[in-house]
């Protein structure tokens, strides 16, 4: 199944020039994603292998249908900037070994898959909104900004959910519908970061500056809050 | 009296305090001992922050106080938007960002309900023994077994236990596995870990979060205005890029 990832790898880097080639890359990562959840009997969620070709393919899927938004249909940098990021997190994935253990019954819920879902759909549309806030730090187009005002407001409602149907699952899991671990602190560090980003759209344009460099930020923020966070502190969402 | 009203619904001074709110955390987190962070989720937020030094938990009193300044600011700026946008413009114009702020309201007074009243206790238990809630029902653990999986492997999935009380006598008992923990006169009580044995010996939680109903209602009422914000945002014009 491993060439299949690598296809959709490619085809994300190739994607880079055409968006048809990034409509056939998604289109190989959802299958990817599909046999292995065939061949798991659960949907791919566990472990750095499939959570971050998740993410991959996710950013590919986000990516695109922001591409509908009238004023990025002719945008070529950010077929290509898409299509490099999916590429590369589709790359990283590769690099941890894939691992087919059943699940642990504590995961095997809907609560559990809901909200890694609903996470990974808002962090890659925080990913395609640093995309558009760096195009508007190029071309300073006030356009731009109302894209990335509305990936900004989608991600953020994607993660709300989450963090609802996470704070659910933790109730029936753990006992409490909240813990105090660095995932959490990150997560809701993440979310009223978002907050912030969105309540500054009320100062007008001539907080656009700030609010596109923000929204550059706020992608490092969540790099931080999934992969570093994961990797670097003792979390009950560790890998 | 004017100038204080604007300073509660000044938006500046909220951007100022979510941003401080993300650094107080972010504090937090990098200077949170394990073992002290661990001690954190196993009792009450309000017991732990009187059992710490505050020079351990200087960051979440900071956190604690910027978001009641957070709360207020957004309780007077919805007052304010009501006050002011009431009958004047369509209400799907100013109703979806209040629904958001009731429902972030109402998910930090549970929170703090939590943290006020909430129960979190843990026992190691050979099966045949009993124990007591906290409410004074003798509850006894009457088999303690493991959950594999269907495929096969040595290691087990989760664990399960069979709980019987004078009122569940006549149906068998309840058994808990993860995710299934039993809810009885407002505590759960959740399975953590079992190890095999003479007896096999099982490791329960019993926790009790009075504030669990207020955050879903919170939660539900958050959702709906994100949903309706979504949709009236969505709807927004979009320009062209001129390049």
């Amino acid at each position: 199944m491993k060439p299949l990832l690598l296809t959709f790898v490619a085809l994300c880097f190739f994607g880079a020039f055409s968006r048809w080639l990034l409509a056939l890359g998604l289109a190989t990562g959802i299958g990817y994603l599909g046999l292995r959840g065939w061949s798991l009997g659960r949907l791919p969620l566990v472990g750095p292998h499939d959570t971050i070709a998740f993410f991959a393919v996710s950013m590919a899927a986000m990516g695109l249908a922001t591409r509908f938004s009238r004023p990025l249909r002719s945008a070529i940098w950010f077929n290509a900037a898409v299509g490099i990021m999916a590429g590369v997190f589709g790359g990283v994935a590769l690099t941890f070994p894939v691992r087919s253990m059943p699940m642990p019954a504590i995961l095997d819920t809907m609560w559990f898959e809901l909200h890694v879902v609903l996470a990974f759909f808002a962090y890659a549309l925080f990913g395609v909104g640093a995309i558009v806030s760096g195009g508007w730090v190029a071309f300073r187009n006030r356009s731009l900004m109302d894209i990335q005002f509305k990936t900004a407001l989608a991600g953020w409602s994607f993660f709300s959910g989450s963090m609802v149907t996470g704070g659910i699952w933790g109730y029936y899991a753990w006992g409490s519908y909240w813990l105090w671990t660095p995932k959490e602190l990150w997560t809701s560090i993440l979310w009223l970061f978002y907050a912030l980003l969105l309540h500054l759209r009320l100062k007008g344009g001539s907080w656009d500056v700030l609010s596109a460099w923000l929204g550059i930020l706020g992608y490092v923020v969540t790099l931080y809050t999934y992969l570093g966070v994961s990797l670097l502190m003792k979390s009950s969402h560790s890998f | 009296m004017r100038k204080l009203w604007g300073l509660l619904i000044s938006l500046e001074v909220g951007l100022l305090l979510l941003a401080l709110v993300c650094i107080a955390m972010a504090a937090g987190s990098f200077g949170l001992p394990s073992d002290v962070a661990a001690a954190l989720n196993s009792m009450p937020l309000f017991v732990w922050l009187r059992e710490f030094s505050l020079a351990t938990t200087w960051w979440l009193w900071l956190t604690i106080v910027l978001l009641a300044i957070l709360a207020m600011n957004t309780l007077c700026c919805s007052a304010d938007t009501l006050f002011h946008r009431f009958g004047r413009n369509t209400i799907l114009a100013w109703l979806p960002p209040q629904l958001i702020h009731a429902g972030f309201l109402l998910i930090l007074i549970a929170h703090l309900q939590s943290s006020l009243w909430g129960y979190k206790g843990s026992i190691e238990i050979p099966e045949g023994a009993g124990f007591q809630l906290p409410d004074g029902m003798a509850v006894q653990v009457a088999q303690i077994g493991a959950i594999f999986s269907p495929l096969g492997g040595g290691m087990p999935l989760g664990y399960r236990a069979l709980l019987i009380t004078a009122e569940t006598a006549w149906q068998g008992g309840v058994t808990i596995t993860p995710n299934h923990p039993w809810f009885i006169n407002g505590y759960g009580v959740y399975i953590k870990h079992a190890e095999a044995g003479r007896p096999p010996v099982a490791l329960l939680e019993v926790h009790r979060e009075p504030g669990a109903a207020m955050a879903l209602a919170g939660a539900t009422l958050f959702t709906i205005g994100n949903l309706l914000l979504l949709y009236t945002r969505s709807r927004e014009r979009e320009v062209p890029l001129v390049s």
